[in-house]
């Protein structure tokens, strides 16, 4: 039904993996999304995500991600403190999906529209909208998006976080068509 | 400041304590291959190289406070004669080295 969210793949992480990866993107729906809740890194340092695109089978790891970013952040009392971090990334090896606090009662949140991942003829492009709290409890409220620099099917990505291990979290692969 | 190669060797040490190190893929847990590993570490090492380079930037950015505070010391210094905005500038710059 058009409209209608599929679940594709999931899963709920309860014990450290390096990456949860997940697959499934073909020509069955228009539109692929994936959504994060409660994640967060077996470290309190544990704060910066990311993610690849799953080329041929494994995580394209070239540097042929663009990707650019606002990001909101309040400060101790709740004020706006204005495009706190204005990210653009060219050529990267990987594509930053926002930050997040891996300490007690906080946790990385992200919605993310994958768009023309199995196209042949077409870069896989991402939008995000992501929100999360940073290590000083502060809100932290971001979007952006990019694309692979390169013409290939994409079939999954891999979700993880930088320099650790994702302790916890819900990921899950949606898919659902306009018409 | 250490370099890349160096906090690669540093990385590989670390991730040699904590194996065996899984992954999920569509929940199915196994562990990282071999070829898996070396990119593990390449990654860690890369990430970790980031902050060490440019970490300073955004520990500013954080530090400096708010557009309206910063307005709000230095209507307040000129009412008063005082220099709290820029000694506050200052100590951000120094409390966050650019490396050298």
């Amino acid at each position: 039904m058009a409209g209608e969210l599929n679940l594709v793949s999931s899963t709920t992480v309860t014990s450290d993996v390096a990456s949860v990866t997940l697959t499934g993107i073909d020509t069955t729906y228009d539109i692929y999304k994936v959504l994060i809740t409660n994640a967060r890194g077996n470290n309190t340092s544990a704060n910066s995500w990311r993610m690849r695109w799953i080329v041929g089978g494994s995580p394209e790891t070239g540097n042929n991600y663009f990707t650019q970013w606002e990001s909101h952040n309040a400060v101790s009392n709740f004020e706006w403190n204005g495009f706190a971090t204005d990210y653009r990334y060219s050529g990267n090896t990987e594509m930053y999906i926002g930050d997040g606090s891996s300490d007690t009662g906080e946790c990385y949140n992200a919605n993310i529209n994958l768009y023309k991942a199995y196209d042949n003829d077409s870069e896989a492009r991402f939008d995000i909208e992501q929100h999360s709290t940073n290590s000083g409890g502060n809100l932290i409220a971001a979007k952006g998006g990019g694309y692979r620099k390169a013409q290939q099917i994409c079939t999954g990505v891999q979700i993880y976080v930088a320099s650790y291990s994702i302790a916890s979290g819900y990921f899950g692969l949606y898919g659902y068509n306009y018409s | 400041m250490a370099t890349l190669e160096e906090i690669k060797s540093e990385v590989r040490t670390e991730v040699e304590a904590e194996k065996p190190l899984n992954k999920s893929v569509d929940g199915v847990i196994s562990e990282l291959t071999d070829e898996e590993y070396e990119q593990l570490i390449t990654d860690r090492a890369e990430s970790r190289f980031d902050v060490q380079e440019n970490g300073w930037i955004e520990a500013r950015l954080n530090a400096y406070g708010s557009w309206q505070e910063q307005l709000d010391m230095q209507y307040w210094d000129s009412v008063n004669g005082t220099t709290t905005w820029k000694d506050h500038i200052a100590q951000v710059k120094s409390d966050n080295p650019k490396p050298a």
